[in-house]
């Protein structure tokens, strides 16, 4: 019951930034103009999305970093968090200098990298998205059936790959767009035969019918970037917020009750954002931390994999779609990998103080 | 064969629950798609995939979990502090603690680690080894080292396999010296490296509870490009199979059911094993679709066989059942063919443990019984007495058949002799107690006829009344004899109206029917030669043409004519000629062709009908026809040398039928004559035109006697001696009222080819006798009267009578009538010319040689010819003044005949000169224009009375 209240909770969050995924850029100006980000601002303006996790709960941790708000400030760049509803808003600001960094899904950071505006620091998090099917079907049977889908999203880009690895093309299914909390319930009413989307809705489907069964998965993540003006002017305070980023991480690793911690700080922060309490539980936002983030190797070290497949190919689907800004290209986005500020941090651990921790309760 | 209800009933049950049972198979094997159920395949191999992706869940997690542990030995051995300060301070015992590291990891992890390595990052030199012999020796993968070396870089996980030794992976760390705080008091010391064997993050150590569950597969390991770096130990796979690993990009996870190379389908399940940030392999677990339902082909064997087991004893319960309930039935049934046997007095007896519906089966049964045994009885006394009047009524009717004159016969449905009257006995020479039963067919119709025969009486049997009209065959009447039967047959029918044979009447017509083969054989073939006759040369002739006028096509038509065949007639008899003539057709038929036709029209004139014949084709067979006759045939101890003239007409030049090609063949065959016979000719236009003008002349000819437009001039014959009239030499001439005068020389030929020269010949002699004696009456006793006879009326036997009837009959002494004979005709055949001249010198008639010097006379015959008179040729009168040869065989003429005792005369004579020399060499007479051309007999008259 909980988990269900859980996963309900977050697709409705996802489905009002599905929501403004398709509203003109007057409509977002309306919660983030009041921020007053300008490009001249002395604050390190971070972009961050209190209702994603584990990105919101990194964030949560940045924010709370004592350590961190005295370097920056040490360095007169306090730092200063704006929430938003989904990362896609912050791509312009971004881009004309209003904010200094981010924590972006891999389609924004894509778009954000292939201008070459900004460094791509760090893992955020590691998941996947899903094809969810009624039945004992494979993804080869999906041949001729109905399929929702989010155009243009990572949900998107798996759901090719899938159909791909068993010899179809999108030409072979009958594509039916859908907001991604919409799919559930049609997949229950057999309006459609399968979605492609990301967490929560599959874990919904599953949920409510144990007919319902997940044929295909593809990798989807999150990224931490960094402006690159910002990087080059004020190379310390960037590798001081780099340091922030990776001690949060570090922190809710050391044990389970700095993250169950850190999951109250960004259930607070979203109650704060949204107005609303979130139907989310601390064990789950635990869980998807441990699952995403704080298991995954090396994290949130990038090693020497520009050319990961997951980012190239959804960049390669972003290009077919059209959908990249004037003057897009991979070799920006490779070049985003080249910032070396993680591996100066994990270099001179001391001097960052990644091994120190404190954090405003 | 018939089947019992009993085992009806089993079959019915046994069929519906055999195909039950095969019904509820094939719901389970194959399920029912349309109402949403699965088959039993279909759930199997869901099943299967289900484990599947279960056991490579189990499979990921375990291999991470693994790979996490391993990462954590290494992180421990890389902050050991000792090893860091060895390092730092350059001690060798770094050496001895690296390898009792190892060789603690080895026991706690046996064969997880293969090699650990501690290398300087600067000169890539190893510094220590669990293998102590590579110490200072340079690392192989310097490139590995520099990477790890880079600032920040805390862990790497890479493939470090090589071909020989297999795959391997490699974790890397650097090593620095802590400081008390934990942080880094040193640079990278050093780059550790610790070598696994990937194939424990997949073997059996780490996936034995996975050993318990079914359908877990197979499972490979590969890295991000698709290189195999561990596999379950009951993996084989096929490089079909890897190719199909390598399918999916690396990062994502589903399961397809494919087909590789081989054919085989294969449910391949495929996990991402994340490594770092940007890093993965690839796991995946897959599963032969075979072998998922290799369990339900067992089950479905068992469920067949328990299927066919309880089919099998349901049929036999159900067999045993029926067998129970339809004994009683059966023992009625044994009772009632007992009654049908023929034992009417059998009852049922039904006990009184059978059931209601046997016991009153077996009481009518009985009643029925009873009832046929009565019925019986007063049918057999009926049938008796019917049997004695139908013999009686049967001797009646055959007594009547006997007396008919023709055979009768009925015959049965299978076409056994059922009734025969005595003329039918005597004609197949058998009594009638031997004929009756016996298959007609096979007994008395002939093997070549019997077929025909027995599909007519077969079709009468089925009712086809067209074969009810007359028709003959022939049957065997004794051992050696067949005859030809005329039938007419009439069907026999039962009371119910339906067939039960035939009654036929038949005639002996084996006689009657030969007459009419030989009058008809007569009719068209020649019975002599048994060549076709005209009748079927016309028929044959009509069809050829027939043919040639669609082919557009040529024919030759060509009338053979035997020269002078009729001397042989007439010296060695018509039983030679005719010997002679079958002899010739038998030579004519072999140089033929078969289509061709030789046909004998009668005497020994042939006509031969060669299809498609031109006349190239023509001339060599009417050679060929001709050579053949030629040969010498040797007939009754006679050498026979005989030629043919032929003449041709060709289709469609020369006619268009039967009639008029022969007209033109005969033509041609005419002129052959004419030339000197022994060839061929082919019909020519000239001849078209000759022939048609004879014929005009024939006709005219015909009439002009009894129109008098022929009349007799008489060309005075004069004595050299005294100048005397002495006779005169009758001549015909005729003057048509459209022809006008036409020559002599031109109608008498016709006149003689026509026959009509007989007639015509008759009244010249008749009209010249009597003018002869008219003038004989006027004073001119010496006068002698010459008549031309022509070769025909000189060959007509009458013809010594006839000059004596005319004489009588017009009353002028015989000797006052000179018959003038060509040399030709006389030469032509001298001994019947002897015999000729013989009849009427003996009756005082004169005789000359008329033309004389023109034919081959040989003296010694012509002292036997009783001619008194030689007239010389007016070809050799009328140039023996100029041309010295003329006159020397004119002299020679009449110094001959002077020595022969023969008289002269010269005809033709126009001159003084002629004259002259005529009487110089002492010729006795003379004709000619020199004194009177012919005269009209009125004008002679006259010339005789002036003369007088």
């Amino acid at each position: 019951m909980n988990i269900r209240r859980y996963l309900r909770a977050t697709l409705g969050a996802c489905w009002i930034a599905a929501l403004l995924l398709g509203a003109d850029s007057a409509l977002a100006d309306e919660y983030f103009d009041r921020y007053g980000l300008v490009p001249s601002s002395p604050a390190l303006d971070l972009g961050v999305q209190p209702l994603g996790y584990p990105s919101g709960v990194i964030s949560a941790v940045m924010r709370r970093d004592r350590i961190l708000q005295k370097a920056l400030s040490d360095s007169r760049h306090p730092l200063v968090a704006h929430p938003f509803r989904r990362g896609a808003d912050m791509i312009p600001l971004l881009a004309d200098r209003r904010l200094e960094a981010g924590l972006l899904g891999d389609m924004p950071t894509i778009l954000a990298a292939a201008t070459g505006n900004v460094w791509i620091v760090g893992l955020v998090k590691q998941t996947a998205t899903a094809i969810v099917a009624k039945g004992n079907v494979q993804i080869g049977d999906l041949a001729g059936k109905r399929i929702g889908y989010v155009d243009t999203s990572s949900a998107h880009h798996t759901l090719l790959q899938g159909l791909n690895s068993a010899g179809l093309g999108d030409a072979q299914v009958k594509l039916v767009s859908l907001r991604i909390d919409e799919m559930p319930d049609a997949l229950e009413r057999g309006e459609i035969d399968a979605f492609a989307a990301w967490e929560p809705a599959p874990s919904v489907a599953l949920s409510n019918s144990n007919k319902n069964r997940i044929v295909f998965r593809g990798l989807s993540a999150d990224y931490f970037v960094i402006e690159r003006e910002f990087a080059k002017r004020n190379p310390e305070a960037a590798r001081q917020l780099v340091a922030g980023f990776l001690r949060a991480i570090e922190w809710m690793r050391r044990s389970q009750q700095n993250v169950e911690k850190a999951a109250r700080w960004v259930l607070a922060d979203g109650e704060t954002f949204s107005g609303k309490a979130p139907q989310v539980t601390v064990p789950q936002i635990v869980a998807i931390l441990r699952r995403e983030i704080l298991n995954v190797p090396s994290a949130p070290a990038i090693i020497n994999n520009p050319e990961a497949p997951a980012l190239k190919g959804e960049f390669d689907f972003l290009t077919r779609l059209g959908k990249l800004p004037a003057g897009g290209k991979w070799e920006h986005v490779a070049a985003a990998f080249a910032y070396d500020g993680l591996a100066q941090v994990m270099a001179e651990p001391r001097k960052f103080k990644t091994g120190a921790f404190d954090y405003e309760e | 064969m018939k089947v019992s209800i009993s085992t009806r009933i089993a079959a019915y049950f046994g069929a519906l629950f055999l195909a039950a049972v095969g019904l509820l198979f094939a719901l389970w094997y194959f399920g029912l798609p349309q109402f949403g159920l699965s088959g039993a395949g279909s759930q199997l191999v869901a099943e299967a995939t289900r484990s599947l992706e279960s056991a490579a869940d189990n499979q990921v997690r375990m291999t991470a979990g693994n790979l996490r542990s391993r990462r954590g030995d290494v992180l421990t051995v890389a902050e050991n502090k000792v090893l860091a300060t060895q390092l730092a301070t350059g001690d060798r015992k770094i050496q001895g603690d690296i390898q009792r590291v190892f060789g603690r990891l080895q026991r706690s992890y046996p064969d997880h680690y293969l090699r650990l390595v501690i290398v300087d990052p600067a000169t890539s030199r190893i510094l220590a080894s669990s293998q102590a012999g590579e110490v200072g020796q340079p690392f192989a993968a310097p490139a590995l080292i520099q990477r790890a070396a880079k600032p920040g870089i805390s862990e790497m996980i890479e493939q470090f396999g090589s071909a020989a030794k297999g795959p391997a992976i490699a974790i890397v760390r650097q090593m620095h010296a802590l400081g008390s705080d934990g942080y880094y008091e040193s640079p990278v010391l050093g780059i550790l490296i610790a070598v696994l064997d990937p194939q424990q993050l997949v073997g059996d150590g780490v996936g034995d509870e996975l050993l318990i569950s079914r359908n877990r597969g197979a499972t490979l390991l590969l890295d991000a490009k698709g290189e195999l770096l561990a596999q379950s130990h009951d993996a084989h796979p096929s490089e079909s199979m890897l190719a199909l690993s390598r399918r999916a990009a690396i990062g994502f996870e589903g399961t397809l059911l494919d087909t590789d190379a081989a054919g085989a389908q294969t449910v391949v399940v495929f996990r991402h094993l994340p490594l770092n940030g940007a890093h993965g392999w690839r796991l995946v677990q897959y599963l032969n679709k075979e072998e998922a339902l290799t369990g339900m082909k067992g089950r479905a064997n068992v469920l067949a066989l328990a299927g066919l087991l309880l089919s099998a004893l349901a049929l036999a319960l159900i067999s045993f059942a029926a067998r129970r309930l339809m004994r009683p039935i059966q023992s009625l049934a044994a009772v009632a063919r007992q009654l049908g046997d023929g034992d009417l007095t059998v009852r049922a007896v039904a006990g009184p443990e059978e059931s209601r519906e046997v016991a009153a089966l077996s009481e009518a049964f009985n009643g029925m019984a009873a009832s046929i045994e009565r019925a019986h009885h007063t049918l057999e006394s009926k049938v008796l007495e019917r049997t004695a009047e139908l013999a009686r009524e049967r001797d009646a009717a055959q007594r009547y058949l006997d007396i008919a004159g023709v055979m009768l016969m009925a015959l049965d449905s299978a076409g056994r002799i059922a009734m025969i009257n005595k003329k039918g006995c005597e004609l197949l020479g058998r009594p009638e107690r031997e004929l009756l039963g016996r298959d007609w067919f096979e007994n008395f119709i002939p093997p070549s006829e019997r077929e025909m025969v027995r599909h007519v009486f077969g079709g009468l049997m089925a009712g086809d009344i067209h074969l009810l009209e007359h028709y003959e065959n022939r049957i065997i009447a004794g051992s050696d004899r067949e005859l030809l039967m005329s039938w007419t047959n009439t069907l026999l029918h039962n009371e119910a109206g339906e067939i039960i044979g035939t009654l036929s009447s038949a005639e002996d017509v084996t006689e009657r029917r030969k007459a009419e083969d030989r009058v008809h054989y007569l009719a068209h073939f020649d019975a002599l030669t048994g060549l076709p006759n005209r009748t079927q040369l016309s028929d044959r002739t009509k069809y050829a043409i027939s043919l040639a006028q669609r082919s557009q096509g040529q024919l030759a038509l060509m009338f053979l004519d035997l020269d002078q065949f009729k001397d042989i007639n007439d010296t060695l008899g018509h039983s030679v000629g005719d010997a002679l003539l079958v002899e010739l057709a038998k030579r004519l038929r072999l140089v033929l062709r078969d289509e061709d036709t030789v046909s004998r029209l009668g005497g020994d004139e042939f006509i031969f009908l060669l299809p498609g014949t031109d006349a190239r084709g023509a001339a060599h067979v009417a050679q060929k026809l001709l050579d053949t006759i030629a040969e010498p045939c040797r007939l009754e101890h006679y050498d026979l040398n005989i030629t043919g003239s032929i003449g041709i007409a060709l289709y469609p030049g020369d006619g268009d039928d039967l009639e008029s090609l022969s007209q033109s063949a005969d033509t041609a065959m005419y002129r052959v004559k004419q030339e000197g016979r022994h060839g061929f000719r082919f019909f020519t236009s000239e001849m078209q035109a000759r022939s048609a003008r004879n014929l005009q002349l024939v006709n005219a000819l015909r009439q002009a006697l009894e129109r008098s437009q022929l009349a007799v001039h008489y060309q005075p014959q004069i004595s050299l001696a005294d100048g005397q009239i002495i006779g005169a030499e009758a001549l015909l001439r005729w003057t048509h009222p459209e022809l006008g005068d036409i020559s002599p020389v031109e109608f008498i030929p016709a006149a003689e080819d026509s026959g009509l020269i007989l007639s015509i010949g008759e009244w010249v002699l008749r009209q010249a006798v009597r003018q002869a004696r008219e003038w004989l009456r006027l004073g001119g006793e010496r006068f002698v009267m010459a008549v031309n006879l022509s070769a025909v009326q000189f060959r007509h036997p009458d013809l010594p009578n006839l000059v004596t009837r005319i004489l009588e009959e017009e009353g002028l002494p015989p000797h006052c009538l000179e018959l003038e004979l060509t040399e030709g005709v006389a030469m032509n055949d001298p001994q019947g010319a002897i015999a000729v001249m013989n009849k009427l010198h003996e009756r005082g008639v004169q005789m000359s040689i008329d033309d004389f010097g023109t034919g081959y006379s040989s003296l010694s015959q012509l002292k036997k010819f009783k001619v008194y008179k030689l007239k010389i040729d007016q070809s050799f009168v009328r140039d023996i003044t100029t041309d010295p040869e003329d006159k020397a065989i004119v002299g020679a003429i009449i110094h001959m005949a002077q020595s022969l005792g023969l008289r002269t005369i010269a005809e033709g004579v126009e001159t003084e000169a002629q004259l002259a020399y005529l009487r110089e060499q002492g010729c006795d007479e003379m004709q000619g224009y020199y004194y009177s051309r012919p005269l009209p007999a009125e004008k002679f008259t006259a010339l005789i009375q002036v003369a007088a």
